[in-house]
């Protein structure tokens, strides 16, 4: 059976997406479908993404060069506009500057003009496909949510699942993450100021903000305390993992956010917010990390009750991993879930 | 666990840094399969202590506590477990102990009810403890505080706990085995499940090597493609399927191949050597050393008996000749003549040989082409074999002439290196053979010769025109008559 998988390509800048992508592509192989990538370059830029959308609806992919294609999984936006009468879409996120991170107040008029377009393009393509999956319960929301359509959940296992491991923790807080104001590592320094026990803070990761936070550090006296990592390799990630009290998460309005699942899998409760989207769908306050408001204050309050009660972290730790496991998130299980779909229109 | 002191925060990091590099934790092992987690703890919990397993382990019952189909020190420390969640520590079991002795279970299940670590354990782990249960307890909280109400109670409860410790063990015993049934099923459960997985893996492992067999199959034709490219000659077509074959039928080409070389030898001795009947007359030349040779027996060998001149000549003698060759086609030839001859090895025909068994061994023109270790256990051997009196005859051609030194010689390309007379000589005497005689036979035509009486010329023709071939002829020392 010849599958098409389309995806993005965008030359030079790797990320979790690739994984997903790689991932989906090994694992429909390892069921012995005959499965070709169909990568499409993407430029942001608002005449770039109306082009895009354009040719994606143009290219052929029932007959490419006379030879037949049986079915098609799409995971990102735009390659999901292309038309097969054997489409399943898993989908990644839409195109978030359209959607919840449109802010009509200080839209340009060439933006507001894309987010209609957008919308529509998503409306009928998304509408056509055989079913529609969601990256994680967040995305399915916020379909729902903006364009009324139903899409099934399906979760995928973070890179090298197996490796993670959990070992003595040595009391700090870790939140791995690129250094980005939707990640909000700001607010985390600053909920470090607020804490009453000797906890430490450790960020992980490069990025647009790495001055502004050095500065904030320093601004807040917490040198002692909070320590910008930069690049960590696998390894070092790993290790970091393990020997950490528990893992920060504060994030604005994540998709899926492999952290909340990493640190599941190296046993550690995680400390997330209200508004921090895909990561409130794992995390079970009390039971395997809170999930306070994104508000210095209550992030400092759960970081000092990890520390406070060091035996219940672990705890919750355990749980958490528990937690992962009873949710069967493996790749067999997306294959299966991804290939049935086809079978028939299953109710959502 | 928190056994580290928090020492600066960049020490931290090093530290972080040298535990990633040392990659010294183990990863907690696959995360597919939650049966993994739930029947390791199932194991560790149950395997190690049968007595601590409750019905429902979220409310443990009054008879379960009691548990009196166990003895004392057990079901102490399931109270400690159930209760307190830890171990007895010593003070605490021998007070209990002789408690549990002078008044009874009950009173030391209600005793440590009713502390405030066991309240305080009970709560956080959210176990439930049945109504009546509270209810005794609070009863035996009230009757501690007044001293004669203590006393009838410390009475009254050891009485009332006899009269129904024949059912609570009864029960216990009965809870106790209905809980590990289901523990039994459950685990069963767990290793379906395991088994299911395994399963499942053990078939994509098996995918996995069915593809690197593929590959490795892939790579292996490559190879050989490569090879046969590369065994062509530069421009020649690369034809697989005729070269395969060519591998293939390669033992039955080199025997074809030996056939057309003996075929080649027969033809190159009429050319080079001459007739039969050339060869009989200069074997005629030989005749003293037969006639003297037959006084030490009949028995004659030749090595490399080629066409059978020399066997014909010594039959003729009276002797009883055999003769050995290598070429199948000289073998077949002599035999047609009804000569003893057979194929073989002229070291391994006189290994076969008694001693002192042959009056006459020779061997002509078969000298030069054996190797010299060869040659040396030979000629050592034929000394072995010939009875005292006997001959050895080996006959080559002759170095001394510098044009078959130089030229005839490598006509034959069988041929290794000319032995000169001298080296055959001393091999000979090495060995023991005594008299030690040379004989130089076929001189080139007279008018080969430089026709001058000078000096220069004599020296010329003397290595120019030197007898062509020469035999050396040893003689086994006869047996000395004691006097």
């Amino acid at each position: 059976m010849k599958i098409l998988l389309t995806a993005n390509q965008t030359p030079f800048i790797a990320g979790g997406a690739d994984h997903h992508v790689q991932g989906v592509l090994k694992a429909l192989c390892h069921h012995g479908y005959q499965v070709e990538l169909m990568r499409l370059p993407f430029h942001y830029g608002e005449q770039h993404i109306i082009h895009q959308m354009r040719y994606v609806e143009q290219l052929n992919v029932q007959n490419p060069n006379d030879v037949s294609v049986d079915r098609v999984i799409s995971l990102q936006f735009p390659a999901y506009g292309v038309a097969h009468p054997e489409h399943v879409v898993w989908l990644m996120h839409q195109h978030r500057a359209c959607y919840e991170l449109f802010d009509p107040a200080t839209a340009s008029p060439a933006q507001a003009e894309l987010k209609a377009q957008v919308e529509a393009f998503d409306n009928r393509h998304l509408r056509q496909a055989k079913k529609c999956f969601a990256n994680s319960a967040r995305v399915a929301e916020r379909l729902k949510h903006y364009n009324q359509l139903n899409a099934e959940p399906l979760y995928h296992p973070p890179y090298q699942a197996e490796r993670f491991t959990c070992a003595d923790d040595w009391g700090y807080i870790f939140y791995p993450s690129r250094l980005e104001p939707l990640k909000r590592q700001a607010l985390l320094i600053e909920a470090m100021h607020y804490t009453r026990t000797p906890v430490s803070l450790l960020l992980a990761g490069e990025g647009s903000q790495y001055e502004s936070l050095a500065a904030l550090i320093e601004q807040h006296g917490l040198q002692d305390r909070v320590r910008l990592l930069g690049y960590c390799n696998e390894n070092e990630k790993q290790a970091l993992y393990a020997h950490s009290l528990a893992v920060a998460f504060p994030a604005f309005d994540e998709d899926y956010g492999y952290i909340t699942l990493e640190a599941m899998l190296a046993a550690k409760p995680v400390i997330t917010c209200t508004d921090s989207g895909g990561p409130t769908a794992f995390v079970e306050p009390g039971q395997t990390g809170w999930i306070v408001p994104p508000e210095a204050q209550a992030l400092a309050d759960a970081m000092d009750a990890a520390y406070a009660n060091r035996k219940k972290a672990q705890q919750w730790g355990q749980e958490g991993r528990i937690h992962y496991q009873q949710q069967h998130i493996s790749w067999n299980r997306v294959v299966e879930k991804l290939m049935g779909a086809f079978e028939g229109k299953m109710a959502s | 666990m928190n056994n580290v002191p928090e020492s600066g925060i960049a020490e931290l990091e090093a530290r972080l840094r040298q535990a990633a590099a040392e990659g010294s934790s183990q990863p907690l092992g696959e995360p597919l399969g939650d049966w993994r987690h739930r029947l390791l703890k199932h194991q560790v919990r149950y395997q190690h202590a049968p007595y601590l397993i409750l019905l429902n382990p979220g409310a443990p019952s009054m008879i379960e506590l009691l548990a009196y189909d166990q003895d004392d020190e057990h079901f102490l420390a399931a109270l400690y477990h159930h209760l307190l969640g830890r171990e007895a520590d010593p003070e605490g079991q021998l007070y209990y102990l002789q408690e549990a002795q002078q008044f009874g279970r009950l009173f030391v299940l209600l005793n440590m009810l009713n502390t405030e670590p066991a309240s305080a354990y009970l709560n956080e782990q959210k176990v439930q403890i049945s109504p009546r249960l509270h209810r005794l307890a609070n009863l035996h909280k009230k009757a501690n505080r007044m001293k004669w109400c203590n006393r009838l109670w410390q009475k009254l409860l050891p009485k009332w706990e006899r009269c129904w410790q024949h059912r609570f063990t009864h029960h216990a015993e009965f809870r106790r085995a209905i809980a590990l049934q289901r523990s039994q099923a459950m685990r069963q459960h767990l290793l379906i499940d395991a088994v299911a997985e395994l399963d499942q893996r053990q078939m994509q492992l098996q995918q996995c090597q069915q593809q690197m067999l593929t590959r490795h199959q892939g790579i292996g034709q490559q190879l050989a493609h490569l090879h046969r490219q590369q065994a062509q000659p530069a421009g020649a077509p690369v034809n697989d399927a005729s070269s395969l074959e060519q591998q293939d039928d390669a033992p039955g080409m080199t025997s074809t191949i030996n056939g057309q070389l003996d075929a080649y030898y027969l033809a190159f001795e009429d050319t080079f050597r001459g007739e039969e009947s050339t060869i009989s007359a200069h074997l005629e030349r030989y005749r003293s050393v037969w006639v003297s040779a037959r006084q030490a027996g009949d028995r004659a060998l030749d090595l490399g008996c080629g066409r059978g001149e020399w066997l014909r000549m010594l039959t003729q003698a009276g002797y009883q000749a055999c003769g050995i060759d290598l070429n199948s086609t000289m073998v077949a030839h002599c035999q047609e003549q009804g000569f003893n001859v057979t194929h073989q090895d002229a070291l391994a025909a006189l290994r076969a040989q008694p001693d002192n068994s042959h009056a006459l061994i020779t061997g002509f023109h078969i000298a030069e082409h054996l190797p010299f270790s060869v040659l040396f256990e030979l000629v050592g051997e034929a000394y072995r074999v010939l009875a005292p009196g006997g001959r050895l005859v080996l006959e080559t051609p002759n170095p001394e002439n510098l044009i078959v030194a130089s030229y005839s010689f490598y006509h034959d390309l069988t041929h290794r290196n000319p032995l000169t007379p001298v080296t055959l000589e001393f091999l000979y005497q090495f060995h023991g053979y005594a008299p030690v005689e040379i004989k130089r036979f076929n001189p080139p035509p007279e008018e080969t010769r430089i026709p001058e009486e000078t000096p220069t010329a004599e020296r010329l023709n003397h290595m120019l025109c030197a007898p062509m071939d020469y035999a050396v002829i040893g003689v086994k020392a006869p047996m000395k008559v004691a006097v």
